[in-house]
């Protein structure tokens, strides 16, 4: 761990740079055949674990055929740490063909070293980019790596999830497929003189504090109970993706695994409250210049902290009771929690809530007192599996 | 002379290789569809010569085939406590985190050995273990679960890292 951490700082010192880009050499405007990523092997070729399998539709629903590319980002601290006008590459990895009936499974190239885009969490930034006849699509996710740290895999909670499992589904949108015809930066094809080409990520603006949600708590009548969201707690947070960047123009697409780096102190919840818990992070609007599909992404940029919370309309159903006795103080870590759809309160900046779930992890958790007998309950499982714990 | 050397070297490899095959059919990978990375403990609160109940939900079972119990058993030696029973029984037909009695009211726990959890739209997604026992010292704990369990042919060990606390009452 030590040593990838050592890994990740002199990537962070060597990968945050500013890079000048040459002249456009302009070229053909239409998607690269050829040379189409040719420094990476297809993942066709490759017998590794598939990364990312999903199926492509046009805008009328229809499977269509295409090409896939799997691009991996620094790691969330290298992210954190830059500044506005900083660039960052983001690299191919993986490619695959997307076959007539839609499908494609793409395989991360085994000759990219994977230590370079490592987090703290132990997981790995991903997105996934399909251009098509009619139009294009890109997906952000997060994978986990092996507990050796060597290779990218379907793992743990995102094997568990079915939000993480390696299936997605892309719809073509004939706009980013246009913004790659029209854009001189399709040309600007960053590439490094001898070879593999690559994006270039740069921060254009910081947006302001936003509040995402990381706890639902539902007392009742006979218990209490604190929540604890400190260093390291992981989230997942949504990603937006824009053509042009301005406000109001983002849509979802995907979402990426971060940690607090820091602590929350929430105050405990007494009995009889419905309380939605909120913390702070800081979006980012990058501009990613890419031979591929040039865009502009709203992505998680920093961790701000503080706390607040407002009250819930109402207590959902959670018909999946275990009794405690009084006095009893169930507590449970380290389980995925619900997704809120519009988890991250973003709307009045880019257009869009975007989606968050919080895992209560070692780092975030929830410490039940029982005052009188009662019972915890779930709303989809048991307590200790379900998405939201009710007391009663 | 070397033609029994040759037999006996081929006899010996055949040796291991029997001995290999029997000890890999009887072997548990680590991990399977129970493991889980939640962590959770209940503290509870009761005086020596206290016998209670604990309880706790298995993980669900995520695959598309029954998962059959092998063995359930403490993950690392009781402490302070004696263990009366580890029983199994489906949770939706009583459950329990913690009682003050064992058994505990309303629950006759089966043999774990041979429970099944079914996938999710199956007859029985839910598995609930059920520990009997009595408070020999001050404090106890049972710091997990060791669950042995075979599905779709395949035998696996998984620990699980729900805990039982147990600590003199307040007053």
């Amino acid at each position: 761990m030590r040593t990838r951490l050592l890994a990740r700082l002199g990537l962070a010192s060597s990968i945050l740079v500013t890079i000048a880009l040459a002249p456009a050499a302009a070229t053909a405007t239409e998607p690269r055949s050829v040379d189409w990523l040719a420094s990476i092997h297809d993942s066709a070729d490759l017998s590794g674990p598939v990364i990312v399998a999903g199926s492509v539709r046009d805008a009328k629903g229809r499977p269509t055929s295409g090409r896939a590319a799997l691009l991996a980002f620094p790691p969330q601290d290298v992210m954190s740490a830059m500044k506005v006008g900083d660039s960052v590459r983001i690299v191919p990895v993986g490619k695959g063909r997307v076959d007539p009936d839609g499908t494609f499974a793409v395989r991360w190239d085994p000759r990219i070293p994977i230590g370079d885009f490592v987090s703290s969490m132990d997981t790995v930034d991903l997105e996934v980019v399909v251009e098509g006849p009619t139009g294009a699509g890109v997906v952000s996710l997060s994978r986990e790596v092996t507990p050796d740290g060597r290779a990218v895999e379907v793992a743990g909670n995102a094997a568990r999830d079915p939000h993480s499992r390696p299936e997605v589904v892309l719809t073509l949108d004939p706009r980013l497929a246009r913004a790659r015809q029209s854009s001189e930066s399709t040309d600007r094809a960053v590439r490094d003189a001898a070879g593999p080409v690559y994006c270039v990520n740069t921060l254009k603006s910081i947006y302001p504090p936003v509040w995402h949600l990381v706890a639902e708590l539902y007392t009742g009548p006979h218990a209490t109970v604190d929540f604890t969201y400190s260093v390291g707690a992981q989230s997942t947070l949504g990603v937006g993706l824009s053509v042009s960047g301005s406000a109001g123009s983002f849509s979802q697409s995907g979402k990426v695994t971060v940690a607090s780096t820091g602590s929350v102190n929430f105050a405990e919840v007494p009995q009889n409250q419905r309380r939605v818990e909120e913390t702070q992070w800081r979006y980012g609007k990058w501009d990613l210049t890419c031979p591929m599909v040039p865009r502009f992404e709203a992505r998680p940029h920093s961790w701000i902290g503080g706390s607040t919370y407002y009250n819930a309309a109402v207590t959902p159903a959670a018909p999946y009771c275990t009794p405690y006795l009084v006095g009893d103080r169930p507590s449970i870590d380290q389980h995925r929690a619900v997704e809120w759809s519009n988890g991250v309160k973003i709307a009045a900046l880019i257009g869009v809530d975007l989606s968050s779930t919080t895992g209560f992890t070692t780092n975030a958790g929830q410490k039940w007192t029982f005052k009188a007998n009662g019972k915890l309950c779930g709303t989809n499982a048991y307590p200790f599996e379900a998405r939201t714990i009710v007391a009663k | 002379m070397r033609g029994r050397l040759l037999i006996a070297v081929g006899a010996t490899l055949a040796g291991v290789a029997l001995v290999a095959l029997v000890l890999a059919r009887g072997a548990y990978e680590a991990g399977g569809p129970l493991a889980s990375p939640r962590e959770s403990s209940v503290t509870t609160h009761a005086r020596p010569g206290a016998i209670m109940t604990w309880g706790t939900v298995l993980p669900s079972n995520p695959t598309a085939s029954d998962l059959v119990i092998e063995s359930i058993e403490p993950s690392a030696p009781v402490v302070g406590l004696t263990i009366l029973g580890i029983g199994a029984s489906d949770p939706r037909r009583g459950a329990v985190g913690t009682a003050a009695t064992y058994p505990p009211p309303g629950i006759t726990p089966a043999t774990a050995v041979g429970s099944v959890i079914t996938p999710r739209d199956g007859p029985s997604p839910f598995l609930q273990v059920i520990v009997g026992f009595r408070l020999d010292d001050p404090e106890g704990r049972i710091a997990g679960l060791r669950i042995r369990y075979v599905t779709a042919g395949r035998r696996y060990e998984t620990v699980l890292s729900d805990a039982l606390i147990v600590v003199p009452p307040e007053t």
